[in-house]
Parts: C-alpha cells; sequence; structure tokens
C-alpha cells in the first residue's frame, strides 16, 4: 500500500508528542520535588536539576526503546499485533501485506489520540506541580527551614578533606585534627602531635626578665576619654537624695561622725 | 480476501465432518501440514479414523490418494516402483510401474513397522518431491505430501524412525480418543443402517497450490519472529529437562505452521495464539528429553508448555 510508511510516520509523532508531554510534566513535577527539600534544608535549590535531567535522560532512553506501536495497540484491541506487524512488513509488497495495511488504516482512525493522555494522571501532575509551586512561594516568604544543612554539608566536607588528605601531608592543619585534645593540654595528646610518623619538637623559651637600660622610656601620657556605651547614663547626685529618706540621711552621718571622733 | 479463505476452510472441515466426526484438530493439522507442502507424522492408537480421515481430506481437496501399509518386509520398489518387463508388438522392453508413492497424498500407515532401508525410500519424495529408480528421476505430481501414522503402543517389532528421518515430519500430529458426545454420534453412524456419503470436491490441486503460495505470504512481526527463535533456542539450552534440542529446521517450520494457521483463522497476520498452538505439534517430536525429566514422567508436551513461557 502506498503511502503507508507516512501513516506510520505520522503514529510514531503522535505517540513520541504525547509521550514527551508526559515526560516534561514528570520532570517538572521532579524538579519541584527536589527543589522544595533542597530550600527547605537550606541547600542550594538548583542542585534540583541533577536529579531531573538524570531522570529525563533515564525516560528518554526507555522512551526512545518503548515499541510505540505497542502503546497504539494498547488503546485499540482490533489492532493487537497487526500494527506491528504492518510495520514491520510494509516493504513487502504483496495481496495479504496490502490488505493488512488497509486494515491497519482503517482500525487507526478509530484511535482517538485523547486516548493517550491519561487525564486523571496529568490533571493529578499538574495539581501537584501547582501545589509544589505555592509550597516554594509560602516557604521562601515565611523563611520555612527544617534545618541548616548547608553548614552541616560544610562540617562533613571538612572531615572528608581532612580525613582525605591525613597521612604524609605536610599542611598545618593537619595539627588542627590532632589538636582536639581539650583545654588541659594546649599541645594535645602526644600521639596526636605528629606530622607522619615524625614527632613535633617543640622547645619552649623561659620568659626573659632583663631590662636594657637604653631602652627604657618615660611613660608616654595617655589620654583616656569618657566614652560609656548607651546603656550606662550618669544620673544626678539631687536624684539620690531625693530616693534616701532624711532618717537614714542621717543615721549615716552619725555613724561617719562617730567614727572620726575615734 | 484472507477473511474468505476462513470460509473455504470452514466449508472443506464440515464436509469432511460429514464422514469424520470430531477430530477438529487432526483434520485442522493435516490441514495447515498441506497448505506448509510438508509432511506429517499421526501418532494415535487404533481405530481413531486416522486413515478414514485422511482419505476424506484427500477426496474432498480433489486429490490422488494412496496407502502404504508398513510391513517388515515392504521393500523400497514397493514404495517408489519399479521397472517390469512388458511386451509391446513382439518387443519386449522395461517399462518403469509407478509405486504407490506417485499421488498427492501417501499415508503410510504404521511407518515404524517398515525396516530403515524402506522408511529412507520415501525420504527422497518427502523432500525432493521426487523418485530415483535406478538412474532415472521421477517428478512427483504436485502437491504432495507423506502423512504416516505410528502406533504408540506395540512396540515390538518396530522401527523407531531415526532423528533425521521424523525431523523431516513438519509436524507430530497426537490422534486423540473422541468425546463421549462424538462417540455417541459415531456409534449412531456406523450402527445405523448406512447412507452413503457424496462428498463434493471443494478445492483442486491448482487452487491448493495458490494457497501453498498465500500461507507463505502471510507476514509476521518481527518481535513474533524473535519469540519463535527464542524458544527454539531455549530447547537446546534447556539442559535440566532436555538432552538434544530442535533444529533451525523447527524454526522455519514453526513460523510456517503458525503462517497457516493464521490463514485458516482468517487472519492476515501470525499472532502469538498461532506461535503457541503450533510449538507442540513441530516441537515434540524434535526434543529428546533428558533421563531426569522422563524419570519425573514429563513428555515432550510438557517440555514445550515450559520452552512456551519464553515471552
Amino acid at each position: 500500500m502506498k503511502g503507508f510508511d507516512k501513516v506510520l510516520k505520522e503514529v510514531n509523532v503522535i505517540v513520541d508528542e504525547v509521550l514527551a508531554f508526559d515526560i516534561i510534566l514528570t520532570s517538572i513535577l521532579i524538579f519541584l520535588i527536589c527543589y522544595l527539600a533542597l530550600m527547605l534544608f537550606n541547600l542550594n535549590p538548583w542542585y534540583a536539576l541533577f536529579p531531573t535531567l538524570a531522570y529525563l535522560s533515564f525516560l528518554l532512553y526507555v522512551d526512545l526503546n518503548t515499541n510505540k506501536y505497542r502503546i497504539v495497540e494498547s488503546k485499540y484491541t482490533p489492532l493487537y499485533e497487526k500494527l506491528r506487524t504492518a510495520a514491520d512488513n510494509y516493504n513487502n509488497e504483496n495481496q495479504v501485506v496490502d490488505e493488512l495495511e488497509n486494515e491497519v488504516v482503517g482500525d487507526l482512525r478509530n484511535v482517538r489520540v485523547s486516548s493517550f493522555v491519561r487525564i486523571k494522571k496529568v490533571s493529578y501532575k499538574v495539581l501537584g506541580c501547582i501545589i509544589l509551586c505555592l509550597a516554594i512561594l509560602f516557604a521562601s516568604i515565611y523563611n520555612v527551614r527544617f534545618g541548616d544543612f548547608n553548614i552541616s554539608l560544610d562540617k562533613v566536607k571538612e572531615l572528608i578533606y581532612k580525613e582525605g588528605t591525613g597521612g604524609g601531608n605536610e599542611t598545618g592543619e593537619e595539627l588542627v585534627a590532632g589538636s582536639g585534645g581539650g583545654d588541659e593540654d594546649i599541645y594535645g595528646e602526644e600521639s596526636i602531635a605528629k606530622i607522619g610518623n615524625q614527632q613535633i619538637e617543640i622547645k619552649i623559651k623561659q620568659a626573659s626578665l632583663e631590662v636594657v637600660g637604653n631602652e627604657v622610656y618615660e611613660a608616654p601620657e595617655r589620654e583616656f576619654e569618657e566614652t560609656f556605651p548607651d546603656e550606662i547614663f550618669a544620673t544626678s547626685s539631687g536624684s539620690y537624695e531625693e530616693k534616701i529618706t532624711i532618717e537614714n540621711q542621717k543615721l549615716v552621718k552619725n555613724y561617719f561622725e562617730e567614727l572620726s571622733k575615734t | 480476501m484472507v477473511k474468505d479463505y476462513k470460509v473455504v476452510f470452514e466449508t472443506v472441515f464440515k464436509e469432511v465432518s460429514k464422514v469424520i466426526v470430531g477430530q477438529e484438530e487432526l483434520l485442522e493439522e493435516v490441514m495447515i501440514a498441506i497448505l506448509c507442502d510438508a509432511n506429517a507424522l499421526l501418532e494415535g492408537y487404533p481405530g481413531l479414523a486416522k486413515t478414514l480421515a485422511i482419505k476424506t481430506l484427500a477426496d474432498v481437496l480433489d486429490l490422488k490418494f494412496s496407502r502404504i501399509q508398513n510391513t517388515p518386509d515392504l521393500m523400497p520398489s514397493d514404495i517408489t516402483g519399479t521397472y517390469i518387463i512388458t511386451e509391446h508388438s513382439g518387443n519386449r522392453e522395461f517399462r518403469f510401474e509407478p509405486g504407490p508413492v506417485f499421488s498427492n497424498i501417501v499415508l503410510a500407515d504404521e511407518i515404524n513397522r517398515a525396516t530403515p532401508k524402506s522408511q529412507s525410500a520415501l525420504l527422497e519424495a518427502m523432500q525432493e518431491k521426487q523418485v530415483t529408480v535406478g538412474n532415472t528421476t521421477y517428478k512427483l505430481d504436485l502437491p504432495f505430501f507423506v502423512l504416516a501414522t505410528q502406533n504408540p503402543i506395540e512396540q515390538e517389532g518396530t522401527y523407531p524412525l531415526p532423528e533425521a528421518q521424523s525431523d523431516r515430519f513438519l509436524l507430530k500430529i497426537k490422534v486423540t480418543y473422541p468425546t463421549p458426545e462424538d462417540e455417541i454420534k459415531i456409534v449412531d453412524k456406523y450402527t445405523n443402517p448406512l447412507v452413503e456419503q457424496r462428498l463434493k470436491k471443494l478445492l483442486n490441486k491448482a487452487q491448493l497450490l495458490h494457497l501453498q503460495q498465500i500461507t507463505r505470504q502471510i507476514p509476521i512481526a518481527n518481535d513474533v519472529k524473535r519469540r519463535v527463535i527464542n524458544i527454539v533456542n531455549a530447547s537446546r539450552t534447556k539442559k535440566d529437562i532436555i538432552q538434544y534440542g530442535a533444529s533451525p529446521r523447527a524454526s522455519i517450520g514453526l513460523i510456517l505452521a503458525s503462517k497457516a494457521r493464521a490463514l485458516i483463522k482468517g487472519r492476515n497476520h501470525v499472532s502469538s495464539e498461532d506461535i503457541e498452538a503450533m510449538a507442540y505439534p513441530v516441537l515434540r517430536h524434535r526434543i529428546i528429553l533428558n533421563f531426569e525429566a522422563e524419570r519425573k514422567g514429563m513428555t515432550t508436551d510438557d517440555a514445550v508448555k515450559e520452552l512456551l513461557k519464553i515471552k
């Protein structure tokens, strides 16, 4: 049958379009989920592109290896195995194949493009996308975070880096790893304070108390400004007087007079 | 067009059913062998109307039918024919007297009773559609089919078909007992006053040859074809139950038989259903079970069932 290859091409294009729509929608959904999760844990949300791209490439690979004719056949049972057979044999020209091709073309007219779109599934996905977009918006506005994983990640990175460079590296950072001994000993444990296999030799010089006569000068005069923090303010003595009762004032006065006499 | 052929086959089977009660599967599989231009081996107990079914089918298809009753003393020349001296106008000359193999349908009854020498006399006819006697080769009239029968019991004094020869039969058809309902009809038919059945000749040689060409034109999808190859390949690799697997001739036979079945069913393409139905008659005589499988009481049909699990 002439033009059957065009029919097959059209079938492929339509199925590809439908599959591409579904793949893109699913990828957007995956991106939004990952974006939201990363944002909530205070990680760079653009890292969501990596799982999305991985998923997208996986789906594209699966899609490329899927027999499109099987998908069409599954939507219209009278086409079962017929479409595949006609597609595989369209180069053979004989009356039986021609008859089959005509039959397939007739059956294909009964297949609606809308039958490939699962309305319920697509609706759920679109709804999911909308909900996730709103969630991302609210999380941004109200600064919702479940933990600062960015810092934790830095720590993890630091630890990995240190462990990764351990043994034979001459950087001074290694000393940090060995100095976690506590406050009582600033050099840490002897076993830790090592560079590679060599023990660090540390000598502490005694503090010198000798004074060089030539280098003795007058102490420089310094002017100190009375600058106080804002929280500290002065109050008048009068205010104190107001607060101390006269009886108490007299009592204190008498006390000091008695004291001066003795 | 292909749907019209379905009507033709239904009419043929209906006509045969005037004589043969039941045995639809046998008739369908014999017709498949005829459409594939191949030979079939019928295995069943005596008295199941094997010979009658083939003869009736030959009548309906307007084919020349001959029957060879195989016995241990059967000579190859009894099958192929021989030169005899004839006297014509006072002159004596050798004239070739064709044997029963010079027919369209040859029924080799109880083929396993003939000696291997006589069995092999059929080989050339089955494969090459020709017979060589002395230095002369005679072409057989087409279409030509050998339908051989063998009895699964009474194995004493028999010569089981060599593997090479059994492989030349496209199908091994199991002839089963009729159902009780069919048996009642058979009893009624042959115990009541006999009514002579005049069978219509519904097809002729030329039409049959055309149908054979149409059979080969039935298309098959690549994945269905791949499944056939996988099934046949698995028969060679499934060593846990099968000692010897099927040859590539089995792959060819399975696809061809499936095409013929599709034509009979009025389908213009081969479906997985055809493959699954034809796998049993095509493979059952081509695989040899190992000792372990036989010990478990497995049959070759069980092994084919296992193989069909491959998708």
